[in-house]
């Protein structure tokens, strides 16, 4: 948390559209890369997608950088972007490849690769058996929210965004954003109390 | 953050899940250095199909102004300067005076063989008119 944190406040793009060239995207892909690649995974939960379309968000940057006008950060634009990438993936996809993870959950929802990598690591010393359910259950609640909902969460709690910051990356005003993000806590909170108790 | 929206009351729960994310998208350097060279290869194959039009643009740009600076400027038409008709200014009286000083000079030097041909067609004129008038008077006698 804190290491996003840091790079977030410590690289506030000054470069504007009259700069932006190829040279400046090859120190962007490094900044930007790892970052990219987390949001789309925590939008997209599949791998090979978020690969792909980290590389594909980049690229339309280059394409697009006559139209970044410097109102927003090229972070944000950058995550803006990915953001959109992510909708168009859903859209296309949405048959298969919910279906596949909704099976996959049905199937074992307690088998989720994600938390059992956060389980095996943790259970090992400070957390237990009812913090891996609890993060299972957090992320079987993020699946079924809201396209909006699930995006503000994750720049929420995932990559630590401000609220304005979300607005401006989601291009949405900050009341938007405080309900949706409302919204969203509010089903996972529902979601963990009945998994406390017992349902 | 504001409370309303920290999920205090979630704070282990939205840790455990952010950190699960961070998990699943760790990779190792390799796979970082190879996403940013295949971006790059790509930004780099978008700027060659876009150099080829800008390099022609400049060429041609180039060569035109080398056109304008290495072409000599054509010469100006030079104005020949027109012979001057020298006006003499002469009285009357000094113009008769030249008429008579060219009569009594007789004739041209460059009109000489003409005035000579001249003659000799007088004289073989004369000569014939002659033996043709003593023709006449002996048939006359």
């Amino acid at each position: 948390m804190a290491d996003s944190m840091v790079s977030l406040a410590a690289v506030q793009p000054t470069l504007t559209s009259q700069v932006l060239t190829a040279e400046d995207f090859d120190e962007l892909v490094r900044r930007n890369q790892k970052r990219i690649f987390r949001l789309l995974m925590s939008l997209l939960q599949d791998e090979d997608a978020a690969d792909t379309l980290t590389q594909e968000c980049i690229l339309r940057a280059y394409k697009k950088r006559a139209s970044f006008r410097g109102e927003s950060s090229v972070d944000t634009w950058l995550f803006r972007i990915a953001v959109n990438l992510a909708r168009d993936y859903h859209r296309n996809k949405k048959q298969g490849f919910w279906k596949r993870l909704f099976a996959d959950a049905r199937d074992d929802e307690d088998d989720l690769p994600a938390v059992d990598l956060v389980a095996d690591r943790r259970s090992t010393a400070e957390v237990g058996l009812l913090a891996k359910e609890e993060v299972a259950q957090v992320w079987h609640t993020v699946r079924r929210l809201s396209p909006n909902q699930r995006e503000v969460f994750v720049l929420r709690f995932a990559e630590e965004m401000g609220l304005d910051e979300i607005a401006q990356t989601l291009s949405m005003e900050v009341g938007t954003v405080k309900s949706h993000l409302s919204r969203a806590l509010t089903a996972v909170r529902n979601r963990l109390e009945e998994h406390r108790n017992g349902r | 953050m504001a409370d309303d929206f920290d999920g205090d009351d979630m704070k282990g729960p939205l840790e455990g899940w952010r950190e699960s994310i961070a998990e699943r998208a760790e990779r190792p350097d390799w796979f970082w250095s190879r996403q940013h060279a295949r971006v790059m290869s790509q930004i780099n194959a978008q700027r060659a199909t876009s150099v080829p039009k800008l390099a022609w643009a400049s060429l041609a740009a180039t060569i035109a102004v080398a056109m304008l600076l290495i072409l000599p400027t054509r010469p100006e038409k030079q104005i020949q300067p027109q012979a001057k008709v020298q006006q003499v200014v002469m009285s009357d009286h000094d113009l008769m005076l030249a008429v008579e000083r060219t009569l009594n000079a007789g004739t041209p030097s460059s009109l000489e063989p003409a005035s000579l041909l001249a003659d000799e067609m007088n004289q073989a004129l004369e000569t014939q008119v002659q033996s043709r008038k003593a023709k006449e008077r002996k048939y006359e006698n």
